[in-house]
């Protein structure tokens, strides 16, 4: 009976702790802090600031109310394929969504550089593109992997 | 067995701890359960982003851009001429507008309220930068001319489904009184001058049919360095320069007005200015996209074609 008793009494504290461990492995990382390692770690063009309205623009079909948070920066001038895209979604369900349209936007970008800047097909093709929880981020730069590095250990 | 006493030890009953266990554990499991949830809020919370922090940051980018000259009110824009040209004095002329816009002194941005500016990559750093804003700009890498006439669907409007460029100006900018057109590069590689502006012709011919009304500005394709990566026998500045040459009588014989934006992208030698340009010879940095936007605001005309040109 003790046996049994201190039995459950293990499992009983296990379940706790595991509840506990499992709530802080939720990060919340802050976006510009994220970008801003980005930008330190991988070199850039000029970039520009996107606004959460202008997201339609960018093929991102997006309401000002999807998104609790954002930071997305991209190469003004046109004709470099750099982007850096961080969003925080209101509704985590639609995180997989979002995701597809990173990977859209990433192929007709490709597609207009095939024929026009080749030289950026690498970026495009190493590009990240994930999801977690109810982040979504989409890097391409001239160092996937450390943007890559950086972005999974921050989310 | 007579005799014998049968001793029965009776031991007392030890009384059954199992129920108060039961109840110690659950209880103890139920204050770190609640402890760990305590914690793990407490921490989350430390470290989520402060939303009123973010929301003073995108009030305080918003501030800075209407505090920059180039972005704020009429009297910032007013200011910023002012101080460009070391609070020049200068004399105007009122003038009727043939085809070339001259100088004249710098317009309020609500010139551009009811404007739609149509283009290329070249243009998308306009809205990409802040410097026109999105609603009246339609800029896509890769647009030539063609793309335009044949109603291609090449611009987003509302959403990330791309449209051909008149239903992409109705949804932005409906009945614009002005529209702007820097087109051409991406035309130039492959078509003969004569064919891109045989073409153009027929996409002003559309533009004039549906915006009777619109004052239509057609731009001067802009410059390349000398060291463009784009340079090739049927890309370079020689054939810009013929095309923008042909640009200019077509918009002389329709009746356009021609905006020589090239002149303020451009050095002494003819090509385009080091310090603009984005890396690959041809696209602008910012700081060229806010040279154009002033270019614009200071080469404008008025409703009733006329404007008080600066004299030189």
């Amino acid at each position: 009976m003790r046996k049994f008793l201190a039995g459950m009494m293990c499992l009983v504290l296990l379940l706790a702790s595991a509840a506990c461990s499992s709530n802080t492995e939720v990060k919340n990382p802050n976006l510009s802090d994220v970008i801003g390692e980005i930008r330190a770690a991988v070199e850039f063009p000029e970039m520009a600031e996107i606004k959460v309205a202008d997201l339609p623009m960018y093929g991102y079909d997006l309401a000002p109310e999807d998104v609790a948070e954002m930071q997305f920066i991209t190469a003004g001038s046109g004709f470099t394929a750099d982007e850096v895209v961080l969003i925080k979604l209101t509704d985590e369900s639609k995180a997989e969504e979002v995701k597809k349209m990173a990977q859209t936007r990433r192929d007709g970008i490709a597609e207009t550089a095939q024929n026009y800047t080749p030289d950026e097909m690498e970026k495009l093709t190493t590009a990240v593109v994930g999801v977690k929880g109810p982040y979504v981020y989409y890097a391409a730069t001239n160092d996937n992997a450390k943007a890559k590095e950086i972005l999974t250990n921050a989310f | 067995m007579k005799g014998t006493v049968q001793r029965r030890v009776v031991r007392p009953k030890r009384p059954s701890y199992a129920p108060f266990l039961i109840l110690l554990g659950s209880i103890v499991a139920l204050i770190a359960v609640l402890a760990s949830f305590f914690l793990a809020f407490l921490f989350s919370d430390l470290s989520r982003p402060n939303v009123n922090t973010f929301a003073l940051e995108v009030d305080t980018m918003f501030q800075k851009a209407k505090d920059f000259p180039v972005l704020g009110d009429s009297a910032a824009v007013a200011v910023a001429f002012s101080q460009t040209t070391g609070n020049e004095q200068y004399e105007t002329e009122h003038v009727k507008v043939e085809t070339l816009v001259p100088k004249s002194p710098a317009a309020s941005d609500s010139y551009f309220e009811n404007a739609i500016f149509i283009g290329d990559s070249i243009s998308v750093g306009l809205r990409a930068y802040g410097v026109l804003p999105t609603q009246n700009v339609l800029a896509e890498q890769s647009v030539n001319i063609l793309n335009l006439l044949n109603g291609d669907p090449v611009y987003r409007t509302t959403g990330s489904e791309k449209k051909p460029v008149l239903q992409a100006i109705d949804e932005r900018i409906p009945n614009p009184d002005k529209i702007y057109i820097l087109i051409g590069a991406n035309g130039i590689p492959g078509l003969s001058n004569e064919a891109h502006i045989k073409y153009y012709s027929q996409f002003i011919d559309q533009l004039k049919q549906k915006y009777p009304d619109a004052m239509i500005f057609v731009e001067s394709v802009t410059p390349i360095t000398a060291t463009s990566k784009y340079i090739r026998d049927s890309f370079t500045t020689e054939k810009i320069n013929d095309f923008n040459d042909k640009l200019y009588a077509m918009a002389q014989e329709k009746g356009l007005y021609y905006l020589n934006v090239q002149e303020v992208l451009m050095d002494d030698t003819g090509h385009l200015i080091a310090d603009y340009d984005a890396g690959d010879g041809m696209h602008l940095k910012s700081n060229g996209h806010k040279a154009m936007y002033e270019y614009y605001l200071t080469h404008t005309v008025g409703p009733d074609g006329y404007t008080d040109k600066i004299v030189e």
